[in-house]
């Protein structure tokens, strides 16, 4: 025999070793910031109000006003699950830039050089983006033991119980995650806002797929594992209560209810874990290793040349590239004429002209198609019957634009612009102010036609709502770029916001004035709008002193 | 027109420390500001620019705080950053019109000084191209139009031949000595030929302390009768390294030809050389290395 049974050949043990040393470095980067420090608070917060104490006001997981007892099993399972609700989406915008990270760094090109194998490389991105996510699943799984002793329903801590849900109900989510999002950060279409979008889209489906109600089932389950939770604890419920129904008033979430103060508990010893349930949520491992070597495949290695056929293609097919004959040509050719030649210029505090052209960078790069669609959601606002309007075609129209909204408050810093911008007069007075306002300029013509017609109707309460909107919308995208360098926030915070508000009719939400009567949501969101205007004016004078 | 640095310090967070006390008076002129890498030139580049304030110190345009009245300064920068970026979707000419509103000037002048700059740094043809599909060295153009757009009285340029080939390099500095008129003009580099010719003053920075501030001939001549010319077997020139300051070699089929710094003739057939501005700097960072140490 030449060699031991089982062995790891060299070449094996190579790659490998490239793979942990990919995922090792891009974990390290990640988690030796001040962000991610924060990022396990709130994911501590957020575990320890998935286990709301007797008088909360609030239930996480409760079937018809009852709920497991927080014994190990009960606080494990209900954390996990909340946590696989929550973290699949919140996850997903936050490891979404391993792969960009390396292409802004130039670090890409000096891996692509190597003989690294794409499959490596995207497989160490995703176990990287996966040990983010486990690092807060161990720190959300602390706290739900820390929560089972402070609140005391019973203080026998069984770990297994308490770890099994994390392990086999949360991780395997988290897995899917972080293989996604490597998927989505290579798929050029998918890079940018028009994936963190899709995302939220598919996110909310998955949800949807988990509600025995549902039209599509899957036959591996939910990723998160309501399918697999909720049977255990409405058979364990039933046992308690012999008159509860299983389907009855069960909810997942966060739900304010006045019932919610008087829940009731029942004992629960867990998932009984079958070969199949177990075969289900091995399933989605392998659906995660699945999406990893479909991202592999897909991966461009960090060549530009392979970028996808479509409007960027296009565009650089007209712009000769570093190294193509009219570059070089241009390049050659040096300087010429004389700088004492050159036309005086004098300055003018003239607004309009820098309004003019912050609205045009906003606009810059958006197709005929979106023109059209626009233009098509407007009319339908101006000519369809109100009810209508208020149930599709508003939300629609005040979401159209989002992608060139996310722009707004982080391009500077995106496209290493802000040494130029920040060292030109008046930049918060000024430029930071056009910025806004070509952001509401942009609302205004997404929307101004409901808003007319309101204003014709003399529905007052309808325009101020529609009025908060055209303020708040662009006030969040500035503060949250101005603050997070990022446009996800504000991408997922207003889809999420949009979904549930305008599109669901949740009065509480309409930042549009889509429900009629919910005068306090639009004074809140006037309110709301002018508080993010300010807190982006901050953001920007702090990033202004350096 | 005065800028005045007074005992700028800088400390980053973490206790680093980029500045330590600078301080430089200047008037009218090319500033050639060398220094090696990491010396704190583009921390004071960027503090100057009202881009990073100080932690200690002043830095003052015609007597106005630049730090408690930064729209002074903006309103008369030109800046090219050492690094900086651009929007790949606009072109040439949109990006150069955005950053004009943005620095507030007169659009309709602005759009003819704008063709008229592109020309100049040889854009003209590729001026409704979009940013993205430029090189670096049409980038790095586009950065030197953009910093001349609102005829700058204090122009700020750090490292900006970087990414230019040599022929670039030299279109760069004639069209530096070309500006007219009264104006400050900060040119920072750690390359010597890119202020040999340009530069009227010539202040070195090491370790974030001002080492020399000197015009061009006073530098030179501090090196005047100590700079030598020998050439020795290649085996020798770690011995030579060790006793002197070596400035340059260069391969000869007989051996290597050294360029050294020195009191006396560092050996047999050492002949004097005329001494260059890149003897004069090395000699200067040499000696404040010697003091630092002693």
């Amino acid at each position: 025999m030449s060699a031991a049974v089982g062995a790891v050949s060299p070449r094996r043990a190579a790659h490998l070793h490239v793979l942990l040393a990919i995922a090792r470095a891009d974990f390290l980067e990640r988690v030796r910031r001040y962000g991610f420090l924060i990022t396990l608070a709130v994911a501590a917060w957020g575990a320890h109000g998935a286990l709301p104490p007797r008088g909360a006001g609030y239930t996480t997981v409760s079937l018809d006003g009852h709920r497991a007892l927080y014994n190990s099993a009960g606080a494990g399972s209900i954390v996990a699950l909340i946590t696989g609700l929550f973290l699949t989406l919140v996850g997903f915008y936050l490891v979404k830039n391993a792969v960009e990270r390396d292409r802004h760094t130039g670090v890409g090109q000096i891996l692509a050089a190597t003989r690294m194998g794409r499959l490596t490389y995207i497989a160490g991105k995703v176990l990287s983006n996966a040990a983010v996510l486990f690092a807060m699943l161990g720190v959300m799984l602390v706290v739900a033991a820390v929560m089972q002793q402070v609140l005391g329903e019973d203080r026998h801590v069984d770990p297994w119980a308490l770890a099994l849900p994390f392990v086999l109900l949360a991780a395997p989510a988290m897995l899917v995650v972080s293989a996604v999002a490597v998927l989505f950060e290579v798929v050029p279409r998918l890079r940018g806002g028009l994936g963190n979008v899709v995302f939220f889209f598919l996110w909310a489906w998955g949800l949807a797929t988990a509600v025995p109600e549902s039209v599509i089932r899957l036959p591996i389950g939910d990723a998160v594992g309501m399918t697999v939770v909720m049977p255990s604890l409405e058979q364990a419920c039933a046992r308690t209560y012999p008159d509860y129904h299983p389907g009855k008033g069960r909810t997942a979430g966060i739900n304010f209810s006045p019932r919610a103060h008087a829940v009731t508990p029942f004992a629960y010893p867990g998932v009984r874990w079958t070969p199949s349930l177990l075969a289900q949520r091995l399933a989605w491992v392998a659906f995660a290793a699945l999406l990893t070597v479909l991202a592999a495949a897909l991966f461009d290695r960090f060549d530009a040349a392979r970028a996808a056929p479509g409007r960027h293609t296009r565009r650089r097919a007209r712009a000769p590239a570093a190294g193509e004959p009219a570059a070089e040509a241009a390049e050659a050719a040096g300087t010429r004429g004389s700088v004492a030649a050159l036309t005086a210029v004098r300055r003018s505090e003239r607004f309009a002209p820098l309004l003019r052209a912050e609205l045009a960078l906003l606009l810059k790069g958006q197709g005929r198609w979106w023109y059209a669609g626009a233009l098509a959601l407007a009319l339908v606002c101006l000519f369809v019957p109100l009810a209508g309007v208020r149930g599709v075609a508003l939300p629609l129209a005040a979401i159209w634009p989002l992608l060139a909204w996310s722009s707004l408050g982080w391009r500077e810093t995106r496209h290493g612009t802000a040494a130029l911008l920040f060292s030109a007069p008046r930049p918060l007075r000024r430029q930071l102010l056009a910025t806004w306002l070509a952001g509401v300029l942009l609302a205004l013509a997404a929307t101004g036609t409901y808003g007319l017609r309101v204003a014709l109707a003399g529905d007052l309460g309808s325009l101020s709502g529609w009025l908060a909107g055209v303020l708040f919308i662009p006030s969040f995208a500035l503060a949250s770029g101005v603050w997070t360098g990022s446009g996800k926030l504000f991408e997922v915070g207003l889809l999420a916001l949009w979904y549930v508000g305008p599109l669901q009719h949740v009065p509480a939400l309409d930042f549009l004035g889509a429900v009629p009567g919910a005068r306090a949501a639009h004074a809140a969101f006037f309110a709301l709008a002018l508080a993010l205007l300010a807190l982006a004016y901050a953001g920007r004078a702090r990033q202004l002193r350096g | 027109m005065r800028l005045v640095i007074d005992r700028v310090s800088k400390v980053y967070r973490g206790g680093v420390s980029a500045l330590a006390g600078f301080s430089l008076d200047l008037g009218p002129g090319v500033l050639g500001l060398l220094g090696p890498n990491g010396a704190g030139k583009s921390t004071l580049m960027r503090i100057v620019a009202t881009l990073t304030r100080p932690t200690g110190g002043h830095v003052t345009w015609e007597g106005r705080d630049v730090a408690s009245q930064p729209d002074a300064v903006r309103e008369v920068l030109g800046y090219l950053p050492q690094d900086f970026g651009v929007y790949p979707n606009l072109s040439a000419v949109e990006f150069l019109e955005y950053l004009a509103a943005a620095k507030g000037l007169e659009p309709r002048a602005a759009r003819r000084r704008i063709e008229e700059l592109l020309e100049l740094v040889n854009l003209g043809d590729a001026r409704k191209r979009p940013l993205g599909g430029f090189s670096g060295g049409m980038r790095q153009r586009v950065g030197v139009a953009q910093a001349l757009l609102n005829d700058p009285r204090l122009l700020i340029v750090d490292e900006p031949t970087g990414g230019l080939d040599p022929e670039e390099r030299v279109r760069f500095r004639n069209l530096l000595s070309e500006l007219p008129g009264e104006r400050i003009v900060i040119l920072s580099t750690h390359i010597v030929s890119d202020v040999e010719a340009v530069a009227t003053d010539i202040a070195i920075i090491a370790r974030g302390r001002l080492v020399a501030h000197q015009a061009p001939e006073a530098l030179l001549h501090s090196v005047e009768g100590r700079t030598w010319e020998l050439v020795l077997p290649s085996a020798e020139l770690p011995a030579l390294r060790q006793r002197h300051l070596v400035s340059g070699t260069m391969r000869r089929g007989d051996g290597v030809q050294a360029r050294v710094i020195a009191a006396e003739a560092p050996g047999p057939g050492a002949r004097p050389a005329s001494p260059t501005l890149e003897d004069a700097y090395l000699d200067v960072l040499a000696r404040e290395r010697a003091g630092a140490t002693a």
